[in-house]
């Protein structure tokens, strides 16, 4: 064997045993961040002398549905997923609407004073959300929102991400379809419906599925401004199971394989449009 | 005042004209329409009522609401509904009284005994809507007490819920000792403690089932009383840094150290699993966890009275009370004050389910005689023993603090974490006790 | 903006008026507002009136009779050991995830950048707790690292006697959190990282490969220069995000065992909301401003200028 051909077959030894390690560590950290979700789901269904034991069973030796059916029928699960599917909802959409028209306006119009309302719009970034919430909750108050779903939306609408993302993509709309248009006889308005959301319908999506997973999923304001049990969303309703008198561990599981389920379904369906919309805010580009 | 009423009202049909947040949320504030008003010749009104119960006790109470929306039992000419919120007990005095501040809070609320003097501020006395002479004899003497303060009735009493010991008979049985004789003394709790960890797999002892800080004091407050010991002085000090509070502090110390009567941990819940799956053979907790007891299959559990400190002068067990009280409102009206008060009164001498089916000892006098409470299935168990320690008199109640958040468990965590050895001696944990507990009544 | 104004300006539509004003002004204003509305009542008032409150002895029943202190609450966090213990936490907090969060991130990414079957699959996994929401994520870290019935501690008592209890150690409480909040939230700088790598010109590695550069050199010369403002940009969102932590304590330990996993933002909630000191509530929350501030600009000046 020559030199040279020693060293290219330890090269390629080399490149494969790198490449294999590579596999090793990519897939063993997927299974490592897996193993809490399957070991949830697993024990949701297994009745409770086997939770309790300190012995872990990875396979249900024997299966209960027990959990679930108390869930669905013994607490206000229901209810909840409603409520946080109304305020999610809601919040996204009037954040499409009403974000899409003022990056519109500011992008595609022209006015005095836009450039200092884009700088007071970029510097409230620099706002932490928690920090606002003692006078937030007071003006919340004053409104009479307390306990109200709008008391939950309107904070979330006010957040500024939108109309950043939506003002980098509607700024890099060529003017040559806006000029084509006007030349048309377009109004304003049917600029933006007709050619500028339609344009934007990927990053649109994106901005949609984000806001609703970010809701869906937010945490403290709901919990300072709905009191009533039965206006929660599902995020401190099942906190308020864990620290209420429910100690079953089987129902903590049952409830979080749950509550995570038409999150799952909606990541399994729009992965992508969730993944870009993450990329946006970190790259800068829609690409 | 008038101004202010009506600025009110136009906001709350502003908010139900915007649409969604009317369904649920603010069914209380639309109903009864102008009967805030007061005296404008409406007969319906629309009572808030503010509850935190859970487990076994939170259906009974939305049974009694619904018997009450149904029966419509006040004798008057009006119709009244009581809309029933439930806020869980870890939020429920934060969000009441940050409601009460800002002048949205309920009509009509639970409120633990515990906290009449220091939110007096944000009460009113049930006596400003309701001759409470006529009905003071509606309730029993010591319940009657509990919502006295300063001479002045704050609320109307609904329940007492002292703490109990529960033990596990079977956990008894394997370490030899007679399961029908659960322990009286000290001589005999120590003796059964030993005997199970010695004679078993399983812990003897657990301070309170949810290991958490104020189920911590309820145990260790009952401790230090029976020893002779104060909790505070005259002046709202906290005197308990004294020779019984030292005591049962090295007591705690010791029983997650030395003596070996439970694991040395913080973890949530360890008890109350620990107890449901058997592993448990004795515990401290309050009349609520009947309830929940009976609810474990397979759990063959007794009751004992918790008078077993060492060197005991005399027999003292902690106990607060349910009591309803009518918030501090500049838009509730003097119909609707006086209607709240009336459903107040119904609601707490009318309902024997609620020491039934709670658990709980009713305040109402003539509700222990009634076949209901003394058909519970817990009467024999536990309700007629926590009855015979009531006339005894053992219970003292949880200190009503001039001010401050006197079941907040940022106020009790240094017990837990004592029993947890997360501070070098038992001395240091109750010196920060008192130093918290102090800054919390300041503040 | 600058030049499709110029040319707008020279349109018809531009030159309508309404009443006198511009046509296109009019518009302008009239689209903007819906959101300028939210946007003013419930951000950039509610952050004006914090400041306002913060220097008062804030009276929640009467607002208008609370007393001016000047920077008293200022003052008094300085001396308030809690304050202090819940900074000490945060710092603790955020000085163990963050840099996980970003070097676990990264190095994800460029695995996952290579060769490697499955890149699909990888990228869902590594993603997906991202999109649960917190309260979850402590539910189902609680049967991990339960003492007593915790998967953790039952692998671990086959190689030592008592394994520790994971959220009941002073020690161990808050690396726990942080762990676990690396699993929640790795996949959010993951996906960043990916999408900045795969934006690098291919041509710039065979250019390096040309001089005979090692790995080492390209990734330093190439790879992290061309990243540099998505590091910078996932750096500073997670000093902000992690300084905010709250809900792991709040759910999973109440700030225990023995007040070492307080943090800054549990330590508002709790003077507002539990002990209604809304004004020290406000400046608690002034001063965790100013930090994130601070950490923006080192931030910027250490990474974001290296040239």
């Amino acid at each position: 064997m020559t030199d040279a051909e020693h060293e290219r077959s330890g090269l390629l030894d080399d490149v494969s045993l790198r490449s294999l390690g590579t596999h090793a560590v990519l897939y063993g950290t997927a299974i490592l961040m897996a193993v809490p979700y399957l070991y949830t789901i697993s024990r949701s269904f297994q009745p409770r002398r086997f939770l309790t034991s300190p012995k872990p069973f990875w396979i249900p030796p024997e299966i209960t549905f027990e959990y679930y059916r108390h869930i669905l029928t013994q607490s206000l699960f229901v209810q909840w997923t409603i409520n946080t599917f109304i305020i999610a909802g809601g919040a996204t959409l009037i954040i499409l609407v009403i974000d899409s028209m003022i990056a519109f306006s500011l992008t595609r119009l022209d006015w005095p004073g836009q450039s200092v309302v884009m700088g007071v719009i970029l510097a409230s970034f620099m706002v932490p959300y928690y920090m606002n919430i003692v006078p937030l909750y007071t003006v919340v108050s004053d409104l009479g929102l307390v306990n109200s779903y709008w008391g939950v939306i309107l904070p979330a609408v006010a957040s500024p991400l939108g109309v950043f993302l939506l003002y980098q993509f509607f700024r890099d709309i060529p003017d040559e379809y806006e000029e084509a248009a006007r030349l048309d006889g377009f109004s304003t308005f049917q600029i933006y419906s007709r050619i500028v959301l339609p344009l934007a319908r990927p990053i649109l999506a994106s901005l949609a599925l984000f806001m609703f997973v970010y809701n869906w999923n937010a945490f403290l304001w709901p919990l300072i401004v709905l009191s009533d049990q039965a206006a929660y969303t599902l995020p401190i309703g099942l906190v308020n199971l864990y620290q209420g008198n429910i100690t079953t561990p089987g129902l903590h599981m049952a409830v979080t394989v749950l509550a995570s389920l038409p999150l799952f379904i909606v990541y399994l369906f729009f992965q992508g449009e969730i993944v870009r919309a993450v990329q946006i805010q970190g790259t800068g580009t829609t690409g | 005042m008038t101004g202010d009423r009506l600025s009110t009202s136009t906001r709350r049909r502003f908010i139900a004209a915007t649409g969604v947040t009317g369904s649920i949320a603010l069914a209380g504030c639309m109903g009864g329409g102008g009967s805030s008003g007061g005296g404008g010749g409406s007969d319906s009104y629309t009572i808030t009522f503010w509850e935190l119960f859970s487990g076994g006790e939170g259906p009974v109470m939305k049974d009694i609401v619904q018997k009450f929306n149904d029966e419509q039992p006040l004798d008057v000419e009006e119709e009244v509904t009581i809309n029933r919120q439930r806020t869980p007990w870890a939020q429920y005095y934060n969000k009441l009284y940050t409601a009460l501040t800002s002048g949205s809070g309920p009509d009509m609320a639970i409120m633990h005994a515990a906290y009449l003097r220091s939110w007096n501020n944000v009460i009113d006395p049930i006596g400003d809507y309701l001759e409470t002479s006529d009905i003071e004899s509606d309730y029993l003497d010591n319940h009657w007490d509990l919502v006295t303060v300063e001479g002045e009735t704050r609320a109307l009493p609904m329940d007492l819920h002292p703490l109990g010991g529960y033990y596990n008979k079977d956990v008894f049985e394997s370490a030899g000792l007679d399961p029908e004789s659960p322990p009286t003394n000290w001589e005999e709790f120590q003796t059964a403690g030993n005997a199970i960890v010695d004679q078993t797999d399983n812990a003897a002892f657990s301070q309170s089932p949810a290991n958490d800080g104020f189920g911590s004091w309820r145990t260790w407050s009952s401790l230090v009383k029976q020893q002779g010991g104060t909790l505070f002085d005259s002046d709202w000090n906290p005197s308990f840094n004294n020779q019984a509070g030292q005591n049962t502090s090295q007591l705690f110390w010791d029983m997650t150290g030395d003596m070996g009567w439970s694991p040395q941990t913080t973890e949530a819940d360890w008890g109350t699993n620990a107890f449901s799956n058997g592993n448990l053979g004795m515990t401290m907790n309050g009349t609520w966890y009947v309830a929940s007891l009976s609810d474990v299959e397979d759990l063959n559990w007794g009751f004992f009275k918790p008078n077993v400190a060492p060197n005991r002068s005399q027999e003292a067990v902690w106990a607060d009370g349910h009591t309803v009280v009518l918030p501090r409102s500049q838009s509730r009206g003097q119909r609707k004050s006086e209607l709240a008060a009336k459903a107040a009164h119904w609601m707490t001498t009318e309902n024997p389910e609620w020491g039934a089916r709670a658990g709980h000892l009713p305040a109402a006098a003539d509700i222990r005689e009634s076949e209901v409470f003394q058909n519970s299935p817990f009467y024999d168990k536990t309700l007629s023993k926590y009855l015979e320690m009531a006339e005894n008199d053992v219970y003292f109640y949880q200190p009503k603090v001039p001010n401050g958040d006197p079941t907040s468990q940022d106020w009790y965590q240094w017990l837990r974490d004592l029993w947890g050895h997360n501070y070098e001696n038992p001395q240091a944990a109750l010196e920060d006790g008192v130093s918290t507990i102090s800054n919390g009544i300041k503040e | 903006m600058g030049l499709r104004n110029r040319f707008t300006k020279e349109s018809d539509h531009a030159r309508q008026t309404v009443f006198g004003v511009r046509k296109e002004t009019v518009e302008g204003v009239a689209w903007s507002l819906p959101y300028l509305a939210v946007f003013s009542v419930f951000l950039v008032w509610p952050a004006l009136k914090g400041m306002y409150m913060s220097l008062f002895d804030w009276d929640p029943f009467v607002p208008s009779q609370s007393e001016f202190i000047g920077v008293q609450n200022y003052v008094q966090l300085l001396h308030d050991p809690v304050f202090w213990n819940a900074m000490q936490g945060t710092v603790y907090f955020v000085a163990l995830s963050v840099p996980l969060l970003v070097l676990v991130g990264l190095g994800l990414a460029l695995g996952v950048n290579k060769n490697v079957k499955g890149k699909r699959i990888l990228r869902a996994i590594y993603f997906s707790p991202y999109i649960l929401t917190v309260a979850v994520v402590t539910l189902i870290w609680s049967e991990v690292y339960s003492e007593g019935y915790g998967l953790i501690n039952y692998y671990l008592g086959y190689v030592m006697d008592s394994p520790p209890g994971w959220l009941t150690s002073t020690d161990l409480a808050m690396p726990a959190l942080a762990f676990m909040t690396v699993w929640w939230l790795v996949g959010f700088n993951f996906v960043i990282f990916l999408a900045a790598r795969q934006g690098i010109p291919e041509r710039l590695y065979e250019a390096a490969r040309l001089d005979g550069a090692s790995t080492w050199r390209a990734f330093k010369d190439v790879t992290l220069p061309q990243m540099r403002n998505s590091i910078l940009f996932v750096v500073i969102i997670q000093f902000i995000l992690q300084f905010q932590v709250f809900a792991q304590p709040y759910v999973l330990t109440g700030g225990g065992p023995r007040d070492s996993t307080d943090t800054l933002v549990y330590y508002l909630y709790r003077s507002a909301f539990s002990q209604q000191q809304y004004g020290y509530g406000a400046a608690i929350g002034y001063v965790l401003v100013m930090i994130l501030v601070l950490i923006a600009v080192i931030n910027f000046k250490v990474i974001g200028t290296n040239d």
